[in-house]
Formats: C-alpha cells, structure tokens, sequence
C-alpha cells in the first residue's frame, strides 16, 4: 500500500459536534462554483464559500434545530439549487441565497504565507458578505439522519428522500401551489436573524409557513408544501443513501444501505430487490448483519460508455465492488484498527487545462476511519493511504471551487477542535510505485544491438525480464544509470565512436587514392602487400576499440 | 506551469510520533544485498523483528557490486530503506530505549567493519549527558544487509562526550601510508573530535584531528561552532568546508602529495564571512561527472538564490542531476516546508547563475535531501525528509524514458555509421 502526504490546505471555523453526514457539496448561490454547507447539531448552519478570509463562513443562521442532515439540490425544481436542511426534531428549512455580492480581495497581507507561492495563482480571498436569502420552513418526520435529493421515479422532477432512525424511508416531492397575493410575508423576525442583521445589516427575507395543520388560513393554502409520495419500512436500519442508473433499462435506481455488506434496490416502479443477497455465496451473515455499511456510487468507463459501480463499505473495513451488469461482487478487505466511515466517489480528473480533453478517468473511492487514516481505493484495489492527523468527526470528499470557476476534488476534515481542514490540489496516483525497468520494458528488445554490445550474457537477462519483471538485469539498468547520470562516459564513448569513424573515413579515403595510384602505376607488387597489412592492422585495431568500449559501457557495474 | 519533476511514490511515517533532524540521514554505501523478496503490501511493509525466513532465499550468483541504502535516524530508533532489485524494505531498528534521544548519526564501512553505526545521543534524564554510541559489525560481507542491521545492535562501544554533539560524519585519511576511516563528531565545544579504531584493542578511541585536518584544528581554537561539515575528494583534491554557528564559512583544499601518499593542503584556507548560521553546505559541482577545476575564487563571487529566502531558514541542500542533461542542480530545503531546485546557466559575462526550475510544498520542514537509486532501476529517487517522516520522489519516468531513448539512438546511429564505413572499407 502507498502512502502519501498532502499539503495544500485552507482551515476554516465551525464550532460544535456534528452528525457524520450532515454536510453537502453544492453550488448553493448557482455560480456553478460549488461550495460546502454544513450544520451541527446546535442548529448552526454555515455555508463555505472559496478561499474565506479568516477561515470564516460566508453565511451561517443559526436555530435550526439538532441538524441531521444537510443537501444542496434542485428540490423546487426551477432550476435551481436550495439548500435543505433537516433536524431531528422534524423541522425542513430550505434555503434560497438569492444574490451572491461578496467581495474578494487578492491583499497580500491576508494572504498567510503558507498558501504564498510563486509559481501559483493568488487565491481570491472571499470576505464574508453572503446574507441575502430566503428561508421556507416545512415539516417532515422527526429523526430523519439521511437526505438524498435526486429523481428517482425517471419523471424528470427531483424527490427528497429522507431516512429516518426508526427504519422507515420516506420519498416526499415539492409542490408549489400557484402564487397568490398577499402572500409573501416580509418579517425580519427570529432572534438569531436579528444577530445576522446587526453583523451585516442586510435585509433578511423570510417566508413563514404555518406548520401545525389546524391553523388553517389562506397563507396555508398558497404556501408550498412537501407532498410524501411513497413509504418503506425496513427490517434493518437504514445506513446510507445512494442512487445509481439500471444498466439495462437507463432508468434510475435508489441504493438503500442495508447493515451487514448489503444493500436494497429500488427501482421506478417502486419495486424492492437485495442484489448483494441474490449473490451473497461470499458472505459470512453471522459475522456481519449487525456491521454498519455504507453504499456509493462511482463511474467507470469503458469504450467511451460510462457505468456505474456500486461499493459498499462495512466499519470493519469490508470493501465491497458491485457490478450491476453481471450482478457480481468482488470483496477486499482493509486491515483498519479503527471504524471505516463516509465512503465517497471522487474523481481526480481536474478541467484546470483545457487543452485535456474531458477526462474519461474512473472515479475512486476514498473512506476515512475515525483517527484520520484515509483510504484512497481503484477499481483494482489498489489503496493509497494519507494520514490526517487528528481525530475526525465527520470525512467528506467532494468537488469544491478553491478558486473562482474551477471545481476541484477537495478532502474535508471536520475534527473536535472546531476547525475543518480542507485538502485541495490533491494528485493522487493509485497505480502502484513504477520502476523505470517496467516504463523502458517494451524498448529493451528494440534497442537490442546496444544492449548486446555492451553486455554479454544479454540474452540470459532478458530472459529474465519477460519471466519478471521485477528480476530484471542489473546490467540493463546499469546502462540506463550510465546513459542518464553519466553522460560524460556516453560522451567517450561516443567520441571514441566518432573518431573511429574519422579514422575509418581517412583510411577508405586513403584506399582510394592509393587504388588510383595503383592504376597508375599499374599493380606494383610491394605496394599491395602493404595495402593488405594496413586492412589487418585496422581489423586489429577496431577489435581492441571495441573491447574498451565494451569495458567502459561496463564501468559502471565495478 | 512547470511539468512535475518529482511525484512523491512514498511517504513513511516515523513510528510512535518519531522525528528526525539536520543531522539524522545517511546513505550507506555496500555490496550487501537485500535479502528479502518483494511484500505484497510494498511499499509500507516494515521489518520490526528478525527476519527468519530470510536465508532461504538462494543467494545471487552475481558479481557484487556498490548498492547505496538509506538510513534515517529519528527519536528513539533508526529506520532503514534496504534497496533491492525494483523494490526497497523498510525496516525499524529498534534500540535500546534507554540509550536516549539520536541527536546525530552516521553509518559506513570500514576495512574491518562491514557495518558501523555511530549515533550521538542525549539522555532523558535533564542533566544533557551525551554519549557517542558506536555499533559495528566485522566480517558481514556474506550477510544479508537486513540481517546485518539486526545483528549489529548486539554489540555496542559507548563513549561518553563532555560537550553537546552535532553532526557526525566519516572520511578516510591515511595514517602512515595505511588508508582508514575516521569519525568525525563537531560539539558546542568548538571543536571537531575525531575517532578511530585502534587495530589492536578494537575500540573506537579520541584522537588528535591536527595532523589529518590543520583547518579543523584552528577552527577548534578559534572556538566557531561547526554547524556543517562537508568533506569530499574529487580526484586528487580534498575539498574540507566547515560553516560555523557565526557565519563563517571555511574552505579548505588539500591535494593529494604522491611522495607521501596523503593529502596535504596547497595553500591557506579561504573563509568568508556570512550573516547567519550556516545549517547546510553541499559542495558543488556543475558537471555531474568527475572532471573537474576546482574554482577557488568562488567564495569571492557568491550567487544568491533569493528565493529560498522567501521561506523562513534553509536547511539542507542537495547536488544531483534532475534532468539527466549532465548539468548538476541545486535543491534546497526550508523550515518553511519548501523544496526548491535551481538549474545553473551562464549569463552573457559567462558568468555562472542559478534559475529557480521548479519547487514544492511539504507538510512539515524539511530536514534533509538526498537522493540514491533506492529500487535499482537505473532512475535516481529524491529523498526529502521532513519533521515525521521520509519523502520518497521519483522523476518523470516518461520523461526519463524519452531522455535515455535518444541517448541510445545516438548511439546507435554512431555505430551503424562505424559498421558502414566497416563495411565499406573492407
């Protein structure tokens, strides 16, 4: 397994404990720049936006409540993205920003100087400004813990779907009702609105809904309402929430997580299969049922056509391939000494250069345990680890704009000191550690009359080099030392070549004259037997310089 | 932007929270070999015990020759990268706990020892008792290096030293025409101490750095305190350069005397004087193989490399070839986790300047740069260690693969002309 070290980070605040998954990706202002929200469980909800000056949020409102569960979608499908945010005590706010007028500064005394480099383009500094929203709150069940916003029934209209701690999966839609006057009640009301007032003196827009069905007025029957559309009850607790396409029918699928290494398809028509039950030959059940598991979907392409792959990830550190096509998994195992949590999909394939074509690059899951090991895995199991040092309460990875009009892969940490960490230019390679001998491997025979003459027993060594590659030639990969490190060497040698060459051209000229000369003088005897002595002193002489071209090119070897 | 020149393959963590410093990395240099096949979960695999199953693998019957392995001392123990054909191990020496903290270390051979650890510690105990501690190991030629490492915590020579120790290095001097290899330990005491192994008794003893290194011995006088020593012969010349504490830099070049079989310096050695302490000096030289003209007016034309300044102290420096274009680098490293890598060129007075190529950031300082070809495959990998841990970082492989395809077509076009004109002429 590699490891690696990442460096560029940005820190930012957001204080209090939190529940793993309530947090989101987005772009919440609709700038297509994507930015991070998150809420804690003290009813703090914060928006992070760029590079924040002072690792401070661009937004935060506060009194929402225990937050369980945090998304970014296009709920109201207009278009447009709201963030939704979910307690447990069954209150659903969601959040329109209308107008994004935040500042940037480029200062380079705000810059710290562990984020200053030369070679690098200063990161716009954003200045916390973001206070124009809208806020409509709506009732769903109490405990819900997960959230997904996605379509899942292939009517093109986006769904919520919530989880809750009691087993039951509830699937509501948006339902707008057609605006009346009179309708929108423009009251800067809470208390913690107020604190927001007085630190930006922006005006807060709110639109109030009556929760409680009996007050029933007119703003009730204007006010958009969530509709709940489809319930299941499941026998085990609900642990993760994905959605993933059906290879054969195009059609969206809802990916239930399903303690134990499993997890439950629902497809359109609102049919319930387990795939990973189906084809559980590999399992050990007794072992597994009660084992926390979570489910992500990722991408993987193949002859230009991309598919989805399922991974299923247990605490215990049970990574699970899916394939819907075959409906085939394949288990590997992570040797983790703490609990595996927040599975993600992310690809590393970053648009900075346009010149790339888009990537057709697979995504890669990453995982974290609870003491910061980080799991970056490929589709062929090769896992790279990074150690963040610290102890997580929540993971996330996700595309995120560091920088104005560029989404980047990006690794959040939120620890226990109030403080998230983000890792951004991340450059992870998970193919495993190369040696040149495997890079140079299909040049070897091409460059056979070199290799030959330099080494002897070439034939034995190479060899060698088809049976493994790994028990390849010292020799071979001595001339490449020789060749790159000391090209004085090559330099003799190519002198020596050149000379040779010089002195052969002198002599071929030399035979000619003479040749003339010969005819000339028409065949004189003695000249000839010196003509001929000269040819065996050259045949001798090349077979000495070859000899110590041999025994330079070996030099390195001693 | 720059491509990459370097992608970090590997980074190890020093065990429970180990770190190292300035003066705890050393490349070892021996015709031992790795004796352990490659593990299945390479690169992190790490040796903490005895390897019982290492003599079943069948031994090379190859020529011997030269293999360089890294080793890097932090805390409380010493972590060795034994490099192997296409891969490397890792292993964890562990030490006595109570020998202390490592402040320095070194690691070589000797004419009678096939392995020789010198570390200088400090103990735990508040009253900064320092001790040199000098492992060795004779007749290991045949063994393993995995297993020398093991072996060679069993016997121990300590010495106690009144000052505190820094850096630690080795070089070979002659002694009465005899060729032998030295230890060198610089202390806050001013001086420069010097160890060798008496023939007879075997022990490691102090002895007088006058006769082998006049300039040592007037710096100890002069009590500067050596922060850097480097010592290297390039041909028949000895380069001895020592920066000290108050920014002092000395140069001293000694040339090898045929009557006497040893080097002897050919004039006064040059110093000059410099605003900070010097943490690091590498000497430098701009081809990267053996010809050689020593420049030694250099010390009176310093080049600056600004930026490094940019980012808090300098540390270490490194020499290598990182483009494989004959021309030697330089790498430097900071406190402020910054590598940089400066290419040299002449200006239009033909004057000699370095150009900041490329650069990158760390996690933590950066302590040490080396580099050696830790796998054996031909490439040089860069070794950056920083605070917690050790940086493995390969070239370009793509870019080296092109680089050496067009060596060989040279010279493979020069000998099809040869055969030609063989052929010709014939």
């Amino acid at each position: 397994m590699k490891s690696i070290c990442l460096v560029d980070k940005l820190i930012w605040n957001f204080p209090g404990n939190m529940n793993p998954h309530s947090f989101a990706f987005g772009d919440v202002d609709n700038d297509e720049d994507n930015e991070f929200v998150i809420g804690n469980l003290n009813g703090e909800l914060s928006v992070f936006k760029g590079n924040p000056i002072n690792g401070r949020p661009v937004m935060t409102v506060n009194g929402l409540g225990t937050i369980t569960c945090v998304a970014v979608g296009d709920i109201k499908n207009s278009g447009k993205n709201s963030v939704v945010c979910v307690s447990a005590e069954g209150e659903c706010n969601i959040f329109d920003i209308l107008r994004n007028n935040y500042t940037s500064t480029t200062d380079e005394e705000n810059v710290p100087t562990s984020t200053r480099r030369i070679s690098e383009a200063k990161m716009p500094l954003i200045k916390p400004n973001l206070n124009d929203y809208s806020r409509l709150t709506l009732n769903v069940p109490v405990n819900c813990n997960h959230i997904l916003i996605a379509d899942i029934d292939g009517d093109g209209m986006n769904e919520i779907i919530l989880a809750r701690t009691d087993r039951i999966l509830h699937v509501y839609y948006y339902e707008m009702p057609l605006p009346a006057d009179g309708s929108m009640v423009n009251k800067p009301s809470s208390k913690d609105q107020q604190n927001l007032l007085t630190r930006s003196g922006n005006l807060i827009t709110e639109i109030a809904v009556n929760r409680s069905s009996k007050d029933k007025s007119n703003v009730n029957e204007i006010s958009p309402t969530l509709k709940e559309k489809k319930q299941w009850f499941f026998d085990d607790q609900i642990t993760s929430l994905s959605t993933a396409t059906d290879p054969q029918t195009s059609s969206p699928l809802l990916l239930v997580g399903q303690p134990g290494g499993h997890f439950m398809k629902i497809d359109k028509n609102e049919n319930l299969t387990c795939p990973t039950q189906m084809s559980n030959d590999l399992q050990c059940p007794d072992e597994l049922t009660e084992v926390s598991t979570e489910v992500a979907k990722g991408i993987k392409w193949k002859n230009g056509k991309s598919y989805d792959v399922i991974v299923l990830i247990t605490m215990d550190g049970n990574f699970t391939f899916f394939d819907f096509q075959t409906s085939t998994m394949s288990r590997h195992e992570l040797q983790v000494t703490h609990k595996l949590f927040g599975i993600t999909a992310i690809n590393f394939f970053c648009d900075e250069s346009e010149i790339l074509p888009k990537g057709q690059d697979d995504d890669v899951f990453v995982a974290c345990t609870w003491n910061g090991n980080t799991y970056i895995i490929d589709r062929d199991f090769n896992v790279v680890k990074f150690e963040f040092e610290g102890r997580v309460c929540a993971f996330a990875a996700g595309q995120y704009a560091v920088v104005p009009g560029c989404n980047v892969p990006c690794f959040i940490y939120v620890d226990f000191e109030d403080h998230i960490t983000v890792y951004h230019n991340l450059r992870v390679n998970t193919k495993p550690v190369q040696n040149f001998m495997e890079v140079m491997n299909d040049q070897v025979s091409q460059n056979y009359n070199v290799f030959t003459d330099i080494m002897k027993d070439y034939d034995i060594e190479k060899q060698n080099l088809s049976t493994d590659p790994c028990q390849y030639s010292p020799y071979i990969t001595g001339i490449f030392q020789q060749c790159l490190y000391k090209l004085d060497d090559y330099n003799t040698v190519k002198e020596n070549l050149e000379e040779k060459i010089k002195e052969l051209k002198r002599v071929k000229h030399e035979q000619i004259e003479k040749a003339e000369s010969e005819k000339e003088e028409n065949e004189n005897e003695s000249e000839k037997t010196e003509n001929e002595k000269t040819e065996n002193e050259k045949a001798e002489n090349e077979k000495v310089e070859n000899e110590t071209l041999n025994e330079e090119l070996m030099s390195v070897d001693d | 932007m720059e491509s990459q020149l370097f992608t970090e393959c590997h980074y190890h963590r020093f065990s429970s929270g180990g770190r190292t410093n300035i003066y705890g990395l050393a490349l070892f240099e021996s015709s031992m070999e790795s004796g352990l096949p490659v593990d299945s979960e390479f690169p992190s695999n790490v040796l903490k015990s005895f390897p019982q199953d290492i003599s079943h693998k069948p031994r090379s019957q190859k020529k011997s020759k030269a293999i360089k392995h890294l080793f890097v001392s932090s805390f409380y123990g010493i972590t060795c990268f034994v490099s192997a054909m296409g891969y490397w191990n890792t292993v964890e020496l562990p030490l006595n706990q109570d020998i202390g903290e490592i402040v320095s270390m070194d690691v070589f051979s000797s004419d009678q020892s096939t392995l020789i650890f010198a570390l200088s510690t400090t103990e735990d105990d508040g009253q900064h008792n320092f001790t040199l501690r000098i492992y060795s190991l004779d007749d290991a030629s045949q063994m393993y290096i995995e297993e020398a490492i093991f072996r060679i915590a069993e016997q121990c020579q300590v010495i106690r030293i009144p000052f505190t120790p820094m850096q630690l290095f080795h070089t070979g001097i002659n002694i009465n025409g005899e060729s032998n290899t030295c230890l060198l330990l610089c202390g806050n005491d001013g001086g420069v101490h010097l160890y060798l192994r008496n023939k007879s008794t075997n022990k490691w003893e102090d002895e007088s750095v006058r006769s082998y290194f006049p300039l040592l011995t007037s710096l100890s006088e002069s009590s500067s305190n050596i922060l850097s020593l480097d010592i290297r012969e390039i041909g028949d010349l000895k380069i001895v350069a020592a920066g000290c504490q108050n920014g002092r830099l000395y140069v001293s070049i000694m040339k090898f005397d045929t009557s006497t079989g040893d080097f002897a310096p050919i004039d006064e050695p040059a110093f000059v004087v410099l605003f900070s302490p010097i943490t690091s000096i590498s000497v430098f030289s701009s081809s990267s193989s053996e010809s050689y003209n020593v420049d030694k007016l250099a010390l009176n034309r310093p080049v600056y490399l600004k930026e490094c300044s940019q980012y808090d102290s300098v540390l270490c420096s490194n020499i290598m070839d990182v483009d494989w274009d004959g021309k030697n680098e330089i790498l430097v490293g900071t406190y402020g986790r910054e590598l940089l890598v400066y290419k040299q060129d002449v200006d239009d007075h033909n004057v000699l300047t370095f150009k900041l190529v490329w650069q990158r950031s760390f996690s933590h300082p950066i302590y040490q740069i080396t580099n050696l070809d830790l796998n054996q495959d031909g490439i040089e990998e860069l070794i950056v260690a920083t605070q917690h841990g050790i940086h493995i970082l390969q070239p370009n492989l793509e870019k080296a693969k092109t680089e050496l395809l067009q060596v060989l077509k040279n010279l493979e076009g020069l000998k099809k002309e040869l055969e030609e004109l063989k052929e010709k002429s014939s």
